[in-house]
């Protein structure tokens, strides 16, 4: 999908430099228009449908940010902001901008902003293309069919398990489990109650809801294991597997290996105390399995206790979903790509930005401190991808909480985390991040059966004169090496 | 004072040796004089087959046996730790570490099973109803894979090298089929009844079984801390209905024709029981197997048959006499004295009490010499006299008490160390 631009440049050779930028992305970008004064660009805007909007801070009528009050910004539109000074980051930030460009930029530079702004459209775009759209149509079914609970029904063939009338029809087989989270996020936004009905296990890499639980050798994962009573004979005091006990020429008669004596009852003269498997692959002997599930969807293998528990419920309609119904509201989820806030590297680009510039204004201090945890691959490999976001929230919110209010902590990908501590020199910025390690190592463990999180930090203090995406590729560049 | 003196002068040698002949017949020459010969005869033997030892030694280094350590208990969960921890520092570190937990009702499970996921015990094996000692062992042994076996208890923690040296005897001759570790006494300082018996451990266990291995009639492989040829183990099925059922297990394999040897040098800490009346109960048990195996199972061992064994029969005539016999003479001793000297029976008892102490420090200086931490050793010379009442009395009494209860009523059948079913079992096939 293209994205309509606009420009809002004073300056005429800035425009035709970003008009013929947006020519070479002729693929994610269309330009609709290009205006050198504010109140002009004001009245194309309102007649077209605008997607995104190239906006020069410094204009003749008015600055940018005047511009963004009077069109009232909102989320729907995406603004690239750039400006020659280059020290409105933060106010820009504040905006809710796309992003903030300083010129001159490279084209790659500039390649990165529209990316990401036709990223966050297709966000947008698609979550009114489906969830909302899904979920009015059920608010409308149960509305015109006067459907008082719109119940799961089990269904062999969904991937669920269950379907919701209405909902799951509209959805591929692939994205079944998406009824769950429109219907849960409804139920947030109170246009619907639920009712518990059951809950279920659902395969955490592609939510299937039939697995195989099985038992697995705890050494080489095998499935192929026998089990077999073991046999206590009170008198002698042996203890071994059943099959020690048959004897060959007699069957049916087990015999102690050890006394000869033939065995008479059990509770008198024997009981079998325990089980024992025995894998069949590696040939160990063992008494506690690990208990797997096999998603016959997907084939990942999960041990029982990684397992999530999905609640399946059953829905009335509120007042306000009725009124959404009519057509009297509109519908409008929010919350379906969890990690935007915690991986916002855009924002931490921007502060970072503004405190190399200070550090040109001010003789100060600043460190930047990254974060790996080489293993968590290993843990990921566990679990499905929400327990994985889970996990690197709930990470991000251990740092968060442990670090000054000041500084600004971001994961750039899934294992690695960048900290920015501002009026700080590397000894207190070590100290911070050695305290938080500790802090992060104990809550892994203590919800992992005590999984040793090994964490690879580096701390470097920030230098004046550098741009932020150096400093950022720097650091995180040398995963390479490792 | 004055009258003390006289009475004593009045006696002479000889009126002294008359009072005291329990003394001089029996302990002097079973107690002093036989540990001392023992002792010169052990440096002397251990001068000359030093080489034997380092050729074993290289031996072992060199086939790496694997050793299976079985760990069969009840509840013991809480010490599986350190037991895990005192075996990980090992010198010698091709083993196995099986757990049994023999239907414990604590954490033990848990414990266990978290050892066994992370590693660091090869099995964990638990029955959910107990079963007693002798079949947990057994089922460590079932599903064990070395070719020597160590059975330990989970109370004790071993020394560093402890595991090194109990390994070495094997190779230095194929006879041997078990060998027993030296006990020592962890909780040393809780209490008088613990510092009594570390002295005692020292005497009986550390000189006590030395002799007895330098004599070949060694007839107790600890089950506290032994280890065994798995096919010693297999010949004669593992262990038998308890209670005391290492000393049992020991006769087995001596039977077999295999030779028991004592290593003084490998060393297990062991906690032993800190009040004396929880002393009392431990030593009821285990004074009851010497009836019961002794007299009763292992009885052929008197029989002159084909299987008569000379060093066998004198292991266990020794341990008769001097446990059980003298047990029992010494009451008529007692009758003796007082009915012979009614009179200047307080007398006898200072004088005694000085001849025992002296006795002891002449004992215990064995124990001295022989140990490489000797200044650690000398202060439990202050402890002689309480010791002459700890064994002279205390030990004997309870020894008596079992004894005559096991003869009577056997009721190391009822004892609840072992669970009824199995007694009962036991009982109805007398053995």
């Amino acid at each position: 999908m293209r994205l309509n631009c606009l420009i809002v440049d004073s300056d005429k050779s800035s425009k035709e430099l970003l008009s013929d930028l947006i020519q070479r992305n002729s693929s994610q970008l269309k330009l609709i228009g290009s205006s050198e004064s504010g109140r002009e660009a004001l009245g194309f805007f309102y007649r077209h449908q605008i997607d995104l909007i190239f906006l020069n801070v410094e204009l003749e009528d008015m600055s940018g940010f005047e511009f963004m009050d009077e069109i009232d910004a909102s989320e729907d539109i995406q603004t690239i902001l750039y400006s020659e000074k280059g020290d409105y980051a933060l106010q820009a930030f504040e905006y809710g901008v796309t992003d903030y460009l300083k010129k001159p930029f490279s084209y790659a530079r500039f390649n990165k902003a529209i990316n990401r702004a036709s990223e966050v459209v297709r966000n947008v775009t698609d979550f009114e293309d489906l969830e909302n759209i899904l979920l009015e149509k059920v608010l409308k079914y149960m509305y015109t069919r006067e459907i008082d609970l719109l119940s799961p029904i089990a269904v062999r063939d969904a991937k669920l398990g269950f379907i919701y009338p209405m909902l799951s029809t509209n959805l591929e087989f692939d994205e079944e489990q998406k009824a769950l989270k429109i219907l849960n996020a409804a139920e947030q936004e109170d246009l619907l109650t639920g009712e518990f009905v059951e809950s279920l296990y659902l395969c955490n890499t592609c939510s299937n809801a039939y697995m195989h639980f099985r038992e697995s050798c705890p050494f080489c994962s095998s499935t192929n294991l026998r089990t077999e009573d073991l046999i206590h004979h009170f008198p002698c005091a042996y203890v071994g597997p059943a099959s020690d006990f048959e004897s060959e020429n007699e069957r049916g008669n087990m015999v102690c290996p050890k006394c000869s004596r033939y065995l008479k009852h059990i509770g008198v003269d024997y009981d079998k105390p325990s089980v024992m498997y025995n894998c069949m692959n590696c040939d160990h002997s063992f008494q506690d399995p690990l208990v797997k599930a096999k998603c016959n969807n997907c084939g990942s293998d999960t041990r029982v206790e990684h397992l999530t528990k999905s609640t399946i419920k059953a829905y009335r309609m509120t007042e306000l979903g009725e009124d959404v119904a009519m057509g009297k509201q509109t519908v409008r989820l929010k919350g379906f790509d969890e990690l935007s806030e915690v991986m916002d590297m855009s924002y931490f680009r921007k502060i970072l930005q503004q405190e190399i510039e200070r550090l040109e204004e001010a003789d100060l201090h600043t460190t930047i401190a990254r974060i790996r945890f080489n293993n968590l691959p290993e843990l990921f490999k566990e679990t499905g991808e929400s327990m994985q976001k889970d996990l690197v929230r709930e990470l991000y919110e251990v740092i968060t909480e442990n670090i000054p209010v000041s500084d600004l902590a971001v994961f750039n990908d899934m294992i690695t985390v960048l900290m920015l501590f501002a009026d700080k020199d590397t000894g207190k910025a070590e100290s911070i991040v050695n305290e938080i390690t500790v802090i992060m190592k104990e809550l892994v463990a203590d919800n992992f059966h005590g999984f040793e999180l090994d964490t690879d930090p580096k701390i470097e203090p920030v230098r004046s004169g550098a741009s932020a995406q150096d400093i950022i590729s720097e650091l995180t560049e040398n995963r390479q090496e490792v | 004072m004055q009258e003390f003196l006289s009475f004593w002068h009045q006696q002479g040698t000889e009126g002294f040796v008359r009072i005291f002949w329990f003394y001089f017949v029996f302990e002097l020459p079973r107690y002093v004089l036989l540990d001392y010969f023992v002792l010169a005869y052990f440096l002397f033997k251990r001068k000359f087959s030093n080489q034997d030892r380092v050729e074993a030694h290289k031996k072992l280094l060199k086939e790496m046996p694997l050793v299976s350590i079985i760990v069969p208990g009840k509840d013991e969960g809480s010490n599986y730790y350190r037991l895990v921890k005192s075996l990980e520092e090992q010198t010698y570190q091709n083993f196995e570490i099986i757990l049994v937990d023999d239907g414990s009702t604590d954490d033990s499970e848990l414990i266990g099973r978290k050892l066994e996921r992370e590693g660091k015990v090869e099995h964990f094996l638990r029955n959910e109803v107990r079963g007693g000692k002798a079949s947990a062992a057994n089922m460590g042994l079932r599903f064990s894979d070395g070719e020597i076996i160590v059975h330990c208890d989970a109370d004790c923690s071993l020394k560093p090298d402890a595991l090194e040296k109990i390994l070495v005897p094997f190779y230095m001759d194929e006879k041997i089929g078990a060998v027993g570790g030296n006990l020592e006494v962890r909780n040393k300082e809780d209490s008088i009844c613990t510092a009594l018996q570390t002295i005692e451990y020292y005497l009986t266990i550390s000189v006590g079984r030395l002799g007895a291995s330098t004599l070949g009639i060694l007839r107790i492989i600890s089950g506290a801390f032994g280890a065994f040829r798995k096919e010693a183990l297999q010949r004669v099925s593992g262990w038998d209905v308890g209670p005391g059922l290492d000393g049992d297990l020991t006769l087995k394999i001596r039977k077999l024709g295999y030779k028991t040897y004592f290593e003084y040098s490998s060393v297990a800490l062991t906690s032993v029981p800190t009040t004396f009346a929880k002393l009392a109960r431990q030593r009821v048990r285990w004074s009851r197997s010497l009836i019961r195996f002794r007299f009763r199972k292992h009885k052929n061992i008197f029989f002159l048959d084909q299987n008569f064994d000379i060093m066998n029969f004198l292991s266990i005539t020794e341990n008769i006499f001097f446990n059980f016999v003298l047990t029992f003479l010494w009451y008529f001793y007692i009758f003796d004295i007082v009915t012979s000297f009614s009179q200047s029976i307080m007398y006898i008892l200072i004088m005694g009490l000085a001849l025992y102490t002296v006795s002891k420090t002449v004992e215990f200086t064995i124990v001295i010499a022989l140990s490489d931490e000797k200044w650690e050793k000398v202060r439990y010379y202050m402890f002689m006299p309480a010791m002459v009442f700890y064994t002279g009395n205390f030990i004997r009494l309870v020894r008596s008490w079992a004894y005559l209860k096991e003869l009577v009523f056997r009721s190391s059948y009822k004892d609840s160390w072992n669970p009824a079913k199995t007694s009962k079992q036991a009982r109805q096939l007398d053995i």
